[in-house]
């Protein structure tokens, strides 16, 4: 990959993870691209476009199996692209994209998680439906169905799920995670709990639902912070 | 909570003991006879207050303390249940 008059220029590694190189050597950070692009580095801009957008676009081709949805994909790609930099107005006032990028996955799969999660809405809405029937379309499958199927088949939404329980049960109350393995994990009675416990029965049933609520709310909650654009329901979860 | 809900539950904490296994390797840490001491008379109804708290952040984050726990719990249920079947 060429340098050019800029220091700094993307590599993409034999792990998908872009980072940054410089005449000094390589930078370990994969924010830096994100850094570097919001100050306004043209040159990393511009291999967004070159990289970045061909990778989500081939992502896209292995899930559309009609040409409507390509041509949308296609749409969504360059709509990603171009919001990372502030095309869409954010919450708390943040305009880019970008902002919401924490480095923690490589920032092509980051991207290209976001931008398929935008293409699922359009299957699940409306206006997929409307301009189906407008065209006479017949499909077997419907992208609809598959956009729901592949919520929890494809490995990087699963792997972001599988992260956010693991995230929501170790901020769990002590207490509450405890009596939840109990109950469920051992199968020990609620009343032998309660009266280990010193409580009665009902007590730790509160307990458990309660654990169970927080579980549900916290793993959502992850999972609306990691992917803001992810449209998942508990139910996702628990099929993966 | 219905039965199918009660199997989804166990699928979960299963996959998140496993994976926190697969992570930390937290049950390869034996533990002490004191904690043992404590975890009886927790399951005895005999642990002060007190204590009960920082038992549960271990037994939170230890497997092997939280299987005894639920094995000692379990074999009362059992003696009980023998108990009231002669």
């Amino acid at each position: 990959m060429k340098s050019g008059p800029s220091l700094f220029l993307l590599e993409c590694g034999g792990s998908g993870a872009y980072r940054y190189t410089s005449e000094m050597g390589p930078m370990t950070s994969e924010k830096q691209p994100k850094e570097e692009s919001l100050a306004g580095d043209h040159e990393a801009e511009s291999l967004f476009d070159s990289d970045l957008k061909p990778f989500i676009e081939a992502v896209f081709w292995k899930r559309c199996s009609d040409e409507r949805s390509r041509q949308k994909a296609s749409d969504i790609a360059a709509d990603v692209i171009s919001d990372c930099f502030g095309a869409t107005v954010r919450p708390r006032g943040d305009d880019r994209l970008l902002n919401l990028y924490n480095g923690r996955v490589p920032l092509k799969q980051w991207l290209a998680t976001a931008a398929i999660s935008r293409l699922k809405n359009w299957w699940r809405s409306g206006q997929w439906r409307f301009e189906q029937q407008a065209e006479e379309l017949e499909t077997v499958n419907s992208p609809t169905d598959f956009a729901a199927e592949s919520v929890t088949q494809d490995p990087e939404i699963a792997v972001l799920l599988a992260d956010a329980l693991r995230w929501a049960f170790l901020h769990l109350e002590p207490q509450k995670a405890v009596f939840l393995r109990l109950a469920y994990l051992y199968d020990v009675r609620r009343e032998r709990i309660a009266r280990m416990w010193g409580c009665h029965p009902s007590t730790i049933g509160r307990e458990i639902t309660i654990g169970l609520m927080t579980l549900r709310a916290r793993t959502l909650e992850y999972l609306r912070r990691a992917d803001p654009f992810l449209e998942i329901e508990w139910q996702d979860c628990l099929e993966v | 909570v219905n039965p199918s809900e009660a199997d989804e539950i166990r699928a979960i904490l299963r996959f998140i003991e496993s994976s926190e296994r697969e992570v930390s390797g937290r049950s390869q840490f034996a533990l002490s006879t004191e904690n043992q001491d404590l975890i009886r008379l927790l399951a005895e109804a005999r642990l002060p207050a007190d204590k009960k708290k920082e038992l549960m952040i271990l037994l939170a984050s230890n497997s092997q303390a939280l299987e005894m726990l639920a094995a000692i719990l379990q074999s009362d249920e059992k003696a009980v249940s023998g108990d009231t079947s002669l």
